[in-house]
């Protein structure tokens, strides 16, 4: 008996030292632990040097023998699925300008916030234009129709070509206020992916075809009706008593269903210019709210309307 | 009716007594020892009577015929010794002493069985299939001990029966996960020296505890009088699923007072770094594990004993990958995506935590010399979960098709970029906790009151069961037996999640986040926003660690069953004939009222519930058995064995959802057997073995299968229903002993286990609100995932001056990887046939390569004084480094399509299959020492 008891003891206690053991972990400290790097050239002029080919869609590779790096600081969110696989990035320099980069994962905004500034090693990248909108990424040809664009950048090379150092700073992030008069006016190189304020605008409950006021069905006046799959972004008009421009919404945004605010609301929309222009057609800009929340003073009781809860 | 047909059997026998009696008796000693054996099984063959020495090694066999006969004589863990013997009419013929040589190889061929196969149970994603108990102990027959151990490697399952047409029992209590069928050998903790007492046979021919399955039939025998009085302690090495592991049991044999006790406590042990480490890369297994077992004897001829055991264990996985990850990773066949460092610390995602304690209660009457009443009473909780990341974030798996060279086709640079950093980057190729910490902490600044980005949460799969057994035995005379059993279980399965780490986040919001994309943009957005909710019954949303999430529901499983069955000698022939009825009764318990569910019940009229107690469903299923032994010369023999019946699906199959609804798979009706076999066996003193041929007919049987499908973003149930599957084949062993130290031993299969008819799928969407969708699976001609279907080997045994050695050449072939039945689809088959290639990629079922296996092992046993000995093992496995032979793993459901869900033909290499290799070269060195 004494053996068995001694044996049942043992046991025991192997038991508790080894089955329940398991190794504490410390959280990680959530630190950004990259460097900048230097940059050595400038968007604009990366696009001039670099984006040489003139068709309406381009993926022309970014080759030299010395490192080619830009930064920025990232001025999009993905949180509410209306900015879909790309950050944009805006540089600080004095008339610094900003672009987009495509980069193959959703939910990018989990590790690139608005506010990370970030140095990107550009080397065998290309740059290039979807829609005349120009882009970084890789190259890619679209398989049904062979259509030429930056493709999204698979995370393992953003990870080694993006590198996101201090700690995002939102703040920073400052839209530039302009007139929608002013944006179109603006040379185009100087508005792409550029984060803008449009103070005192309203919303009209019309759509926008073919960069044009466009009258939709009541049942539609919403950010963006769905498309079966199609994919394509759906087009809402401001304007701000200085001219006419598209708030283009995604069908997956999380505020796609809700009702466009009445034009009785007046306020800041703040949101991101990019262009977008296939064939013949003229052209425009389209501009993308990456938050309901983008919607600012003056939209307040709109945004209580619809239960936004940030 | 049960109580009549005993006092009739009672009655019977109590006439039988007088007639007059011959009786066999023995002693069966450890050889080179004076120590006696128990646990014994003695079988005469030619009877097919049996029993088991007691404490003292001694045994009788009563009510037999007189004349020639084989006495086998087997243990696990010994080799089995079958004698021929006199047996003279009307009198005690004491047949002497045996002695039983130690097998040494057959413990160390155990591990390797457990570690390789544990290694892939946690794969519930892709139908893995899981331990066969009967490999570890398939004795005496030439084909099964020969095919059992070697074979199991590659996933061979012996006529190709999956787990759920195997019983396993523990001293009569019969142990089968009510909801999965079949038994999970890893709740036995790995206490392989406290079970290693086994009875085993094949199929539903008569045994001594149950009316039979398909597969093997075991029954671990735990009482503390089968210990051998003494202690044992032992310890091994391995470069496998974990490094050391360390053994101890005592038994105390039958004391004066009338009781036996034994004890034994097991650790194994391997990290995820250092000397220790697992040879998979960023896995850890810790286990320890603790049995005791006290037996009375009340009188000669009753005795009561009580077992418990249990084993907690912390353990991780392995994932399945595609060959392109496989060559990238540089062919390492222990790459595992699922581990990444955090603060420097090797931390796996895919944690496995089991513990299943058990006790058993059982009872041995030995009523009169013909007559014996068994029963067992069981209670068995199972406590098992396994972890996993849930995100609204970045894909968490390095592996993900996206991340993969072949996703970038388009660009030839970035695809040797990408290729380069696969090849030279572990941080590519690992899980990358800092970024989730990274994520969560940014979120908490940019929305406190946020969803997280990333959990790690834990799915809970616990069962708690009371199962009663009792089997009655009578030889009526001479020439005939009868055998009566009844088996009562009452389970309750309790599925939920929780959150096992929230990772930083400052909480979770229990929503559907696939529901809620679909709410948004996809096909629910006029739905009510309530759809995404998982429990509308709770008002409290936001979830911390520990907390239950998703999903959380019971499911209640009653079943009872009784048999009889009776063995008659007829000159030549013995025959056989059993009947079999069994109930089985279910529900399901819903804590959780799921906002899909509610729609669906609420707005789309149908007839859904999630929340409360679910329609109760009941099957009544008979079986019937019959056949026959012939025997030719006392050396040889014919049987053939015949079984019909039906049985009740397993309730994991048979809700087309059950995680979030109630609603049952149309047209369920049980599942039809008929079974036939034939055997020639033969038993000279140059060669034994045995032939034989099978077929199975399975029909209207259901399987289920799960994935996650990106194009539809929702995780999908697609289950098939009036599945009919045929097993046939033939199969054959032969040992040919060369000299007193020589045996040559070899054993191969050639059989076919495949679909006969197309199957009726029901695919459900389990986090969008849309209708299931039926539709017809192609399944005719595809293959069942059983393993190899051609397998042979080749064994050359030594044994001299208590050395051990053996060398085994394995060959497989035939072996088909699991298919997804979504690419089975009418639609889907269709439509990919428009593109050849991509329709050959993804398509077909693949039939994987064959190849060669080298395992060999020696080992050697020394006999010390006062009966102390000490043995020493070493096995080696896959001896020829083969590591491009693949085990298993499974076809991806998913197709690749344009967002305009038409089929996106430059996908063709973006979900190719997934597989487990071989693992390479492996040891296990094993030391022993009994006092």
């Amino acid at each position: 008996m004494k053996n068995i008891l001694n044996i049942t003891i043992a046991a025991s206690l192997l038991l508790v030292f080894t089955g329940c053991s398991q190794t504490e972990f410390e959280p990680e400290s959530g630190l950004v632990k990259g460097e900048k790097i230097e940059s050595t050239i400038s968007i604009a002029d990366l696009k001039t040097n670099y984006m040489t080919s003139s068709e309406q869609f381009t993926a022309d590779r970014i080759t030299s023998d010395n490192q080619i790096v830009i930064n920025g600081i990232v001025t999009t969110t993905d949180i509410e699925g209306n900015i879909y696989k790309y950050v944009a990035i805006q540089e600080e320099t004095a008339g610094g300008q900003a672009i987009r980069v495509s980069v193959d994962a959703s939910g990018i905004s989990s590790i690139l916030p608005i506010g990370q500034r970030v140095s990107i090693v550009v080397n065998d990248l290309c740059i290039g234009k979807y829609g005349e909108s120009p882009q970084i990424g890789v190259y890619f040809v679209r398989s049904k129709d062979a259509q030429i664009s930056p493709g999204a950048i698979p995370m393992p090379i953003a990870r080694e070509c993006v590198t996101p150092y201090g700690e995002p700073d939102p703040v920073a992030v400052v839209a530039d206020t302009m007139t929608i008069a002013e944006i179109l006016a603006a040379p185009r190189a100087e508005m792409d992916y550029k984060l803008v304020c449009i103070k005192n605008a309203w919303f009209t409950g019309r759509g926008y075809e073919f960069g044009a006021p466009a009258t939709i069905a009541n049942k539609d006046k919403i950010f963006a009706p769905g498309t079966n799959g199609i994919g394509f972004p759906q087009s809402r008009e401001i304007q701000d008593g200085t001219g006419s421009a598209a708030i283009s919404t995604s069908e997956y945004a999380k505020f796609a269903q809700h009702p466009l605010p009445a034009s009785t609301y007046k306020g800041n929309v703040t949101a991101i210019v990019s262009w977008y222009r296939k064939g013949t057609s003229a052209g425009s800009y389209q501009l993308t709210l990456r938050t309901l929340r983008d919607l600012g003073s003056g939209f307040d009781g709109y945004l209580r309307s619809v239960n936004y809860i940030d | 009716m049960r109580k009549v047909l005993f006092l009739l059997l009672v009655s019977v026998a109590g006439v039988a007594t007088l007639f007059a009696q011959t009786f066999v008796k023995g002693v069966v000693k450890i050889s080179g020892t004076e120590n006696p054996l128990s646990g014994v099984k003695i079988t005469l063959l030619q009877q097919n009577i049996s029993t088991q020495t007691n404490a003292n090694g001694e045994f009788m066999l009563s009510y037999i015929e007189p004349g020639d006969d084989e006495l086998s004589i087997s243990r696990q863990g010994y080799f089995t010794q079958i004698k021929l013997v006199n047996i003279v009419a009307g009198k005690e013929n004491d047949l002497g002493v045996f002695e039983l040589k130690v097998d040494l190889q057959d413990e160390v061929k155990q591990e390797n069985i457990i570690q390789l196969s544990e290694n892939e149970l946690d794969a519930d994603d892709s139908g893995a299939a899981q331990i066969s108990s009967g490999n570890l102990s398939a004795k005496g027959d030439v084909y099964n001990s020969q095919t059992s151990y070697s074979f199991s490697p590659m996933r061979f399952r012996t006529r190709g029966y999956d787990n759920k047409y195997e019983s396993t029992y523990i001293n009569g209590v019969h142990f089968i996960d009510p909801e999965r069928g079949g038994f999970n050998y890893s709740s036995l903790g790995g206490l392989n020296n406290a079970f290693r007492n086994k009875d085993v046979n094949y199929g539903y021919a008569p045994n001594a505890f149950n009316f039979g399955n398909l597969g093997y039939n075991t029954n671990i025998s735990a009482k503390a009088s089968t210990f051998a009085t003494g202690s044992h302690a032992n310890i091994a090495f391995s470069n496998r699923a974990y490094k050391i592991r360390g053994q101890f049991t005592h038994g105390t044999g039958i004391l004066n007072n009338g009781w036996a006790f034994a004890a034994s406590g097991i650790v194994r042990w391997a990290t995820d770094d250092g000397i220790l480490k697992s040879n998979v890369d960023g896995n850890f297994y810790n286990s320890g594990g603790l049995f005791l077992s006290a037996e009375k004897k009340l009188n000669d001829n009753q005795s009561l004993s009580l077992v418990v055991f249990g084993a907690p264990t912390r353990r991780t996985s392995q994932a399945a990958v595609t060959k392109e990850t496989h060559d990238l990773v540089g062919g390492s066949v222990y790459y595992n995506p699922y581990w990444g460092y955090q603060n420097g610390k090797i931390r796996n995602s895919r944690i496995v935590e089991t513990f299943d304690p058990t006790a058993i209660l059982s009872h041995d009457w030995k009523i009169s010399e013909t007559q014996r009443l068994r029963t067992g009473l069981g209670f068995h909780y199972s406590w098992y979960s396994n972890s996993g990341f849930g995100y609204d974030g970045l894909h968490p798996s390095p592996d993900y098709y996206r991340n993969m060279p072949s996703f970038v086709s388009s660009d030839d640079n970035a695809q040797q970029r990408l290729t380069d950093i696969w090849k030279n980057d572990e941080y590519t190729r690992q899980t990358k906790w800092d970024e989730m910490y990274r994520a969560n902490m940014f979120n908490n600044i940019e929305r406190p009151d946020g969803q997280a980005r990333y959990i790690l949460e834990r799915r809970h799969n616990d069962l708690m069961e009371t199962i009663l057994n009792s089997i009655y035995t009578n030889q009526l005379n001479e020439n005939l037996k009868l055998t009566a059993g009844i088996e009562a279980r009452v389970s309750k399965g309790m599925h939920y999640a929780t959150i096992d780490d929230l990772l930083g986040a400052n909480q979770y919001i229990d929503k559907d986040t696939y529901a809620e994309r679909d709410l948004v943009g996809g096909t629910l957005q006029d739905a009510d926003p309530r759809i995404i909710e998982n429990n509308m019954n709770d008002s409290v949303k936001t979830k911390h660690d520990g907390d239950i999430i998703r999903y959380n529901y019971d499911l209640n499983v009653t079943t009872a069953n009784a048999f009889a069955q009776a063995e008659w000698k007829i000159s030549r022939f013995d025959i056989y004939a059993g009947l079999k009825a069994t109930y089985t009764q279910f529900y399901r318990y819903g804590h959780m009222e799921n906002g899909r569910a509610w729609y669906l019940r609420e707005v789309k009229n149908q007839d859904v519930n999630s929340y409360g107690k679910s329609d109760t469903w009941f099957f009544t299923d008979p079986s019937v058995k019959a056949g026959f032994s012939f025997n030719i010369d006392n050396r040889s023999y014919i049987t053939a064995n015949a079984l019909a019946e039906t049985r009740a699906p397993l309730v994991q199959d048979v809700y087309v959802s059950e995680r979030i609804k109630d609603v049952l798979a149309p047209n369920l009706s049980t599942e039809k057997i008929l079974s036939y076999d034939l055997s020639y066996a033969f038993n000279y003193k140059t060669i034994r073995g045995r032939l034989s041929g099978f077929r199975t007919h399975v029909s209207d049987a259901v399987e289920k299968y799960g994935y996650y499908d990106d194009a539809y973003r929702t995780f999908i149930n697609h289950l098939l229903n009036g599945v009919n599957k045929m097993y046939q084949g033939v199969e054959l062993g032969v040992s040919v002993p060369l000299n007193t130290m020589f045996t040559v031993s070899a054993a191969g299969t050639y059989a076919d286990y495949s679909y006969t008819d197309n199957a009726s799928g029901t695919k459900s969407y389990e986090n969008g609100a849309e209708e299931d969708v039926e539709e017809t699976v192609l399944i005719k001609g595809l293959k069942v995932n059983a393993g190899p279907q051609m397998a042979a080997n080749v064994t050359l045994d030594f044994f001299s001056n208590l050395w051990f050695a053996d060398i085994t050449l394995n060959y497989y072939d035939n072996n088909y990887l699991d298919f997804a039945p979504n690419r089975f689809t009418e639609a889907n088959q269709a439509e990919m046939k428009n593109y050849p290639e991509l329709y050959d990629k993804l398509g077909k079922q693949e039939k994987l390569k064959g190849g060669f296996m080298l395992d060999a092992s020696v080992g050697k046993l020394i006999y010390l004084k006062n009966r102390r000995s000490l043995n020493f093992n070493l096995s080696v496995s896959n001896l020829l480094n083969n590591t491009e032979l693949i085990t298993g793993g499974y076809q991806q459901a998913r197709i690749p399509r344009n967002s305009d869900i038409s089929i996106n033909a430059a996908g063709a290499d973006w979900f190719l299959n997934k597989y487990y290799y071989a693992w390479g070269v492996n040891l296990f060195f094993h030391v022993g020492y009994k006092f």
